[in-house]
């Protein structure tokens, strides 16, 4: 976690609506918003200043014909901080990234990029954000270099930043031994980063991924993942829609999980994982086999209850809940003198988590 | 092999009672019966016709042959093509069907459709009868015609898209085979040489009016002239029959050969690649100017030296063989010169980078050499183009009799042919570059890419079709190399006019018809482009076809519309008004009314162009 990216975490989901309301979301008890934009589950002391605001989305709908695809959806993401979207097929992901990137204009609400509005600044806009679509998007028959060249040429680079801009986007995403191949000749992973490559030549201060990861295998995966991790250390915003939860889970900082059009949470990515649950677990990993071990756990006071994990030296340790449990816990395991591999706190998946807020079938 | 042939069939029948294309096509049929009916009740009405059966039904029976033609240029040119495109075909033979089941359920649905639109036709143009002029067996001997060129166009649209690798390959293919014949009719009758007496010429000529369509032409006229009781079943619709089988069959037993690899884009964009390596714009400038010198040499020293090695006087040197070896030297000279300035130009590591045009040029130079091919495309047009003048220059020298060096030649002949074919091989050229620019990115779902550049879409509109105009620099250079032939000619005529022009307001319009009829020409050519850039963004082939049937259809209603006022004012003139005004009037009135319905198509269609872009860039 970059303890340097301001707290997202103002929204919880809209109250008064069982069909939406997830099960265990407690909506914020607030006064009346003094802003009359801002829906009534949001919490306005948790507004970002808005100089720490990269993109602020507020009341937006969006219908297309009778499928009304995005419902008064109001969120905010953090400047240099790695922004996970989720929610399941046809919950509005996508419509969003495209009316935060301009390629739709919202019809009722605002969304705001850096402070711009989308529609009244969308070439200003325009210069600070880099969208790469869901689909390869691409000149199949150009070479690597042709293509940044020509996208680099059209955002009016001079040939000197054109050839310093093209080689570090090359290094960075590692295909500058491609550089003379042709697109249509790349595999799935590497058009990826090209696209990818593409994205960056203007130097955006914010990149909207939409599924970057979809049909990459893993080792495309962990290594897309890398370079999201190298930009955001660079001090880019990343806005990445995914359906990868675990690899979302490491990644991010803070989440947004949308179902059918609506809200059902955003904010920080730990908060969601720790949040809801009234027992406090933690995983204790141990070397090889250690026989009574579950039994002289269940001997601690501190201790409720004991899981071990199928097919492996760990255990999940429950506990009842008091005053700094994780510290009484680790002396009270220290003292059975085991030889301990790991120790943390058990965290819900976010995988559980998104289970618990979306609701079943397609919208 | 039969459920995977019908599940095909089912499907294509299925697809096409979806797309909305289809139903359009198939209103535009009717809207133009229904034109048709009119125009054959206004000639009625006002006598120029003597039958109006027989005027609406010569209407239907050729628009019917100007849409098959059309169609075997497109509709059936696809069958096969679509599922290379979509890399499909390897599915449909791992899924059991074999080539025999794959193209009948291809073309199955197709020849369906077809021979469907005209079926439902037959018991309409019953009217054709009750109106007089025709007789039931005409009606059946035109329509068994029509079937059996629509079953002949369909295996040659089967056999062309099982050759080709593309839509766009299969329907020049058809085009070629189509048009061929038909510019050798042509040559034939322009110089004379229908009535040749050689055995060889005669029989080629034979040859050539029995493969062209033309020929089909010739027996719907036959059939439709006045006393005709022969069989409705000519012999040429056996000769259909049989070449649609043939072509069937060839397509069956090709099947396999010509699909076994699958096409890639990394195939052909490696050839491509190559090609924009070797022949860059650069180098093409320094070929042109490095050839140019050399072709005033050729055409200057030409005629000494053939005198020299001939013997000939060079007084008595054909001028045309002049300009023929200077197109020649230019078709191989060119190609030949930039190989040899690409092999002497330097190569750097990472050459690429810079080769882009900076800023909004940018998108016209990705348009230039990727849609258009960049310098090789220009090149080949170049090549293309100097052999054209070379055939013209040839055939009016040969035939036009005698005339010798430098100056006894008809220049003007050679300058108008040029021009012309300058300007149509351009306005073709040009829609179809402007198309196709809009059809790839379409295609390769690149337009939410592109609307998310700093440019507007407007921008990207106009950068389309001015990289469309520098892909058209050597029609363009044909067609001025031909005006500056009749320049002589054409001032003549222009002082003329003014000269013989008295003062008044009749005057100016007699002295500005030409320039008003250009204006006019020009803005049809535009209305014809932004059509073809909206059908590509629309349809998925056939954008250039249907947007010449739009145009000529609007045009065709604007010249009745024009003939009909002329023939209204001439009826209310009877009570004695002034014939110059009437005239001028004439002219006049239509003209501003299709100035201002061009003017107005234009900037609706420009509209529509930039709304269909945005609508597909927010969808993609």
């Amino acid at each position: 976690m970059n303890d340097t990216v301001p707290d997202s975490s103002v929204l919880e989901p809209a109250d008064g609506d069982p069909g939406s309301t997830p099960p265990a979301a407690t909506p914020t008890p607030t006064p009346t918003p003094p802003d009359p934009q801002l829906p009534q589950y949001v919490d306005p002391e948790k507004l970002l200043p808005p100089e720490d605001v990269a993109i602020d989305i507020r009341n937006l709908s969006h219908r297309f014909r009778n499928q009304l695809a995005v419902d008064r959806v109001t969120f905010q993401v953090a400047r240099r901080s790695l922004h996970g979207f989720v929610g399941p097929n046809g919950a509005g992901k996508t419509t969003v990234l495209k009316l935060v990137c301009t390629l739709l204009q919202p019809q009722i609400g605002s969304v705001r990029v850096h402070g711009n509005d989308v529609q009244r600044k969308t070439k200003a806009v325009r210069r600070q954000i880099g969208f790469m679509p869901d689909h390869f998007s691409m000149y199949r028959q150009m070479t690597v270099t042709e293509y940044l060249d020509f996208f680099a040429a059209a955002y009016g680079l001079s040939l000197a930043d054109r050839r310093r801009v093209i080689g570090d986007v090359l290094a960075l995403t590692d295909m500058d031994g491609r550089r003379d191949s042709l697109i249509s000749g790349l595999s799935r992973g590497m058009q990826q980063r090209v696209s990818l490559a593409r994205v960056l030549v203007n130097d955006p201060d914010l990149l909207l991924l939409d599924e970057p990861a979809s049909g990459l295998d893993p080792r495309a995966r962990i290594e897309l993942m890398e370079i999201l991790r190298a930009l955001r250390q660079m001090g880019k915003t990343i806005f990445i829609s995914s359906h990868i939860l675990s690899e979302l889970a490491e990644l991010c900082d803070s989440v947004t999980i949308i179902d059918r059009g609506q809200i059902r949470y955003s904010g920080n990515m730990r908060e969601l994982l720790e949040r809801d649950s009234d027992i406090t677990a933690f995983r204790l990993s141990v070397t090889g086999e250690q026989p009574g071990l579950e039994e002289r756990l269940l001997g601690l006071d501190e201790v409720s209850a004991v899981n071990r994990i199928e097919d492996s030296h760990e255990y999940r340790i429950e506990c009842v809940p008091g005053a700094e449990t994780e510290n009484r816990l680790l002396a009270a395991v220290l003292r059975l003198e085991i030889p301990i591999e790991g120790f943390q706190k058990d965290l819900k998946h976010l995988n559980e988590a998104f289970m618990d807020l979306t609701e079943q079938g397609v919208s | 092999m039969l459920r995977g042939t019908l599940a095909l069939m089912i499907r294509g029948l299925r697809f096409d009672c979806r797309r909305w294309q289809m139903h359009a096509l198939r209103f535009l049929l009717v809207a133009i019966f229904l034109f048709l009916l009119f125009i054959s009740w206004i000639e009625y009405v006002v006598s120029i016709g003597t039958a109006p059966g027989l005027g609406f039904f010569s209407y239907i029976t050729y628009t019917n042959f100007v849409f098959i033609t059309l169609g075997g240029m497109s509709f059936f040119t696809s069958s096969i093509t679509e599922e290379k495109e979509e890399q499909t075909l390897g599915l449909l033979k791992m899924a059991g069907v074999n080539p025999l089941g794959i193209l009948m359920g291809k073309l199955g649905p197709r020849l369906l459709n077809a021979l469907l639109l005209l079926a439902i036709q037959f018991p309409f143009v019953q009217l054709a009868v009750t109106l007089g002029g025709v007789h039931h067996r005409q009606i059946q001997a035109v329509y068994i015609t029509l079937t059996g060129y629509i079953l002949i166009m369909a295996g040659l649209g089967v056999l062309a898209s099982v050759i080709a690798r593309r839509t766009r390959g299969a329907a020049l293919m058809v085009s070629s085979a189509i048009m061929l014949p038909l510019l050798l009719q042509m040559v034939m009758a322009i110089f004379g040489l229908s009535g040749a007496t050689s055995p060889l010429l005669s029989n080629a000529r034979e040859a050539i009016a029995w493969i062209s369509i033309w020929s089909v032409v010739e027996r719907l006229g036959e059939v439709m002239s006045l006393g005709f009781d022969e069989s409705p079943l000519g012999l040429q619709l056996y000769c259909h029959l049989g070449g649609a089988a043939a072509m069937f069959i060839t397509s069956w037993l090709i099947f396999e050969r010509c699909t076994r690899q699958p096409h890639t884009d990394a195939e052909s964009g490696l050839i491509s690649r190559r090609v924009r390596s070797a022949f860059r714009l650069r180098t093409l400038g320094h070929s042109v100017l490095i050839i140019l010198p050399v072709l005033i040499v050729v055409f200057v020293v030409y005629p000494f030296a053939r005198s020299a090695f001939t013997g000939v006087s060079v007084q008595l040197v054909p001028t045309y063989e002049a300009v023929v070896a200077v197109t020649l030297m230019l078709a191989v000279g060119l190609p030949l010169v930039t190989t040899l300035v690409a092999m002497f130009r330097r190569q750097s590591a990472g050459r690429d980078i810079g080769e882009c045009w900076s800023g909004t040029r940018s998108l016209i130079w990705k348009d230039l050499h990727f849609v258009s091919g960049g310098a090789g495309g220009l090149m080949y047009r170049i090549v293309l183009y100097s052999l054209i003048t070379g055939l013209i220059a040839f055939l009016i020298g040969y035939f036009g009799g005698s005339m010798s060096y430098p100056d006894n030649f008809d220049w003007s002949a050679l300058g108008g042919w040029m021009l012309g074919a300058g300007l149509v091989a351009g306005t073709f050229e040009l829609a179809s570059n402007v198309g196709r620019g809009m059809r790839t990115e379409v295609q390769w779902q690149t337009l939410s890419t592109l609307a998310l550049l700093p440019q507007s879409i407007r921008v990207m509109i106009w950068s389309k079709l001015l990289s469309g105009f520098a892909a058209l620099i050597p029609a363009a250079t044909m067609a001025l190399i031909g005006l500056l032939m009749l320049l002589g000619p054409m001032t003549e005529a222009i002082v003329d006019g003014i000269s013989r022009a008295d003062n008044g307001f009749r005057g100016l319009v007699e002295m500005l018809y030409i320039p008003m009829m250009i204006t006019l020409v020009l803005m049809e050519i535009a209305v014809f482009i932004e059509l073809t850039a909206f059908f590509a963004l629309t349809i998925r082939w056939g954008y250039v076809v249907l947007a010449a049937v739009c145009t000529y259809f609007m045009n065709s209603i604007g010249g009745l519309a024009w003939s009909m006022f002329a023939m209204t004012l001439s009826f209310s003139s009877r009570g004695g008004s002034s014939s110059t005004l009437l005239a001028t009037l004439m002219v006049l009135v239509p003209w501003i009314v299709a100035t201002g319905i061009s003017v107005a198509l234009v900037i609706a269609l420009y509209h529509a162009i930039e709304s269909r872009i945005r609508h597909l860039a927010s969808q993609s």
